[in-house]
């Protein structure tokens, strides 16, 4: 009797054991089946949807609660940046090029710690174009640094911006000065 | 493959197993890690290129508007307003985002995307590599671990094959040390030989203890019916008294032999004269007539016990003579002695298994109570001899005695002399 009793345990344990292994490997041809779909689907762009969402920054003065009159005699007091000296300086950026000339280098997602009329100072990232090579690191942590605030075609803005690397740089130097405006 | 073999093969395959599942996982994993990488890095290029092109309507870090080799798939998310990432294959594999601004244009980035870049192929190599090691140190020591089993194995198997052999159970080899498994079955097969020799000392003192205590009653009965008056009785009562000592007496000598206290007396003997002294005697004495001997070859002088190999031999005859049919064939060649009958031939449970006491043949071969093929296997033990039974060819039964060959190889071994005949 007891012999037959173990003989059924173990044909249950087998049948169980068989049960998970094929199920296990089911799972993993499953899995690794999607790969190819999921390469070739077009997948969600997080970043690009938020920055598609958000108004430009001049829109987004105006729609500030202020009135014109408080929101004219901030832009008095504090200076703004004239991205590659066009257009109107605009205050607390969150996007400086940095290359003007090819756009190939931008200052992003920076969040400003101190945004005063003597200097301003924040921190975000830089992007390179050219060098990514699908998922080489092209995206440097790095520390802003406005000063030299003047005034520009009437308006008062930042002429000099000094960005510190924090960690790996795009061009080896650990820190860069840009004239802007 | 012996277990050792097998434990080694099975632990190196389930690591084996193990260690491709694994790697599968990790390459595939880590290649999802890299799509998942790629697509946000150009998700981050896209949204700062967006944000610039938005304000200042310039094209920044490499974006393009409207790139004519934007895939499709890419082409109709931006149409349907929604932001995108894609990775496309060809000739040049690249990695896309691309995301709808307005008026029908769509502005896009894009990276060469290798199939296989340098950081995986190290990858995958490190994986073989590591996999490959890890099944070799794996087969390696499980090697190890089975070849201890398998020697614990192998030791309680040969203690066994000595036990068998007629050696006392030793307890060292059989019940040491150890709680597993093989430490169980290694005393479970102790206390088994334990319990077995117990039984047969058991029985065999029962059987000595009875012919003994039945001799002495015998005797006198064999003594006291000389007296009777009347002849015919006498005679009865002699001829069964004289057939009940005489199981006595072979039951006594089985009993010797089982408790393995016998030893041969060793002397030079010519061998076929012994035969035909031993046949002589048997006819004189158990009335085994119609016997012819045969020498072919020289006769040899063999060292033997010349009494040990009569009662084998009487023995043999006394049972062709009994149960098979004259006549009775012996033929001396070399050390072997041949005895044949012209009889149904021995019974296929005592060619297969021997002779084995009150265990009588088929009614073929007639009755009788056993112990004569019994005491001849013992006897043919202590000699050191090789007792056979078998089929002649032509029909009836044949024994052969193989005597040992040297006085040293033949020198008797008691219980343990390498003899095949099957004990009482």
């Amino acid at each position: 009797m007891t012999d037959r009793a173990e003989t059924r345990r173990a044909r249950v344990r087998t049948v169980l054991v068989t049960f998970a292994v094929v199920t296990v490997v089911a799972l993993g041809g499953v899995w690794l089946s999607q790969v190819t779909d999921r390469a070739s689907a077009v997948g969600a762009a997080p970043k690009t949807a938020a920055a598609q969402k958000s108004p430009p920054p001049e829109i987004a003065r105006k729609e500030q609660p202020h009135g014109p009159a408080d929101r004219e005699s901030a832009s008095a007091e504090l200076p703004g940046v004239r991205d590659c000296g066009a257009g109107d300086p605009v205050l607390e950026p969150k996007i400086i090029t940095l290359a003007c000339a090819d756009a190939g280098a931008v200052a992003s997602d920076i969040k400003w710690k101190n945004y005063g009329a003597g200097g301003a100072d924040g921190s975000g990232v830089v992007l390179v174009s050219g060098g990514a090579k699908g998922v080489a690191p092209a995206s440097f942590p790095a520390a802003f640094h406005l000063y030299g605030a003047k005034n520009v075609d009437g308006k008062l803005a930042f002429t000099g911006l000094d960005v510190e690397y924090l960690g790996a740089t795009p061009s080896g130097d650990a820190a860069e000065t840009y004239t802007i405006a | 493959m012996g277990i050792r073999g097998r434990i080694a093969l099975a632990i190196s395959f389930v690591t084996a197993l193990a260690v491709v599942v694994l790697g599968f996982a990790v390459h595939h994993i880590s290649g999802l890690e890299r799509d998942h990488q790629a697509r946000s890095y150009q998700d981050g290029l896209l949204s700062s290129a967006l944000q610039v092109y938005q304000r200042d309507g310039t094209l920044a870090l490499g974006a393009q508007l409207d790139d004519s080799a934007l895939p499709t798939p890419l082409v109709h998310a931006a149409a349907a307003g929604r932001a995108g990432t894609y990775i496309s294959g060809g000739g040049d594999p690249r990695v896309w985002a691309a995301t709808g601004v307005g008026g029908g244009k769509t502005l896009s980035v894009s990276a060469p995307y290798p199939e296989r870049d340098a950081l995986q192929l190290a990858l995958d190599k490190a994986l073989l590599v590591a996999g490959v090691v890890t099944v070799a140190l794996m087969a390696v020591v499980a090697w190890f671990v089975a070849q201890s089993l398998s020697r614990r194995l192998r030791r309680s198997a040969a203690a066994a094959r000595r036990i068998a052999a007629g050696e006392p159970p030793d307890a060292a080899a059989l019940a040491g040390g150890g709680r597993d498994e093989v430490a169980e079955l290694g005393r479970s097969v102790h206390d088994m030989a334990e319990a077995l020799a117990a039984r047969v000392e058991t029985e065999r003192k029962f059987t000595a203890d009875v012919a003994h205590e039945l001799r002495t009653p015998v005797a006198g009965l064999v003594a006291a019916s000389e007296l009777l008056p009347h002849p015919r009785a006498v005679e009865m009562v002699q001829d069964r008294a004289q057939t009940m000592r005489g199981l006595i007496e072979d039951l006594l000598e089985v009993s010797r032999l089982d408790a393995g206290v016998e030893s041969a007396q060793l002397d030079p003997v010519d061998l076929p004269s012994l035969v035909r002294g031993i046949v002589k005697r048997a006819a004189r004495q158990r009335e085994v007539a119609d016997v012819s001997v045969e020498v072919v070859g020289e006769g040899r002088i063999v060292s033997t016990d010349a009494r040990r190999v009569e009662r084998i031999l009487v023995n043999v005859l006394a049972n062709a003579a009994k149960h098979g049919k004259p006549p009775i064939e012996i033929t001396v060649r070399g050390t072997s002695i041949v005895v044949r009958d012209h009889g149904a031939g021995y019974p296929p449970e005592l060619v297969d298994q021997g002779p084995r006491r009150f265990r009588t043949a088929a009614p073929e071969r007639g009755t009788g109570h056993g112990l004569g093929l019994t005491i001849a296997a013992g006897q043919a033990a202590v000699l050191g001899a090789r007792l056979r039974f078998g089929a002649a060819e032509g029909g009836g039964a044949e024994a052969v005695l193989e005597l040992p060959e040297s006085p040293e190889g033949g020198a008797p071994a008691g219980r343990g002399g390498s003899v095949t005949a099957p004990g009482p």
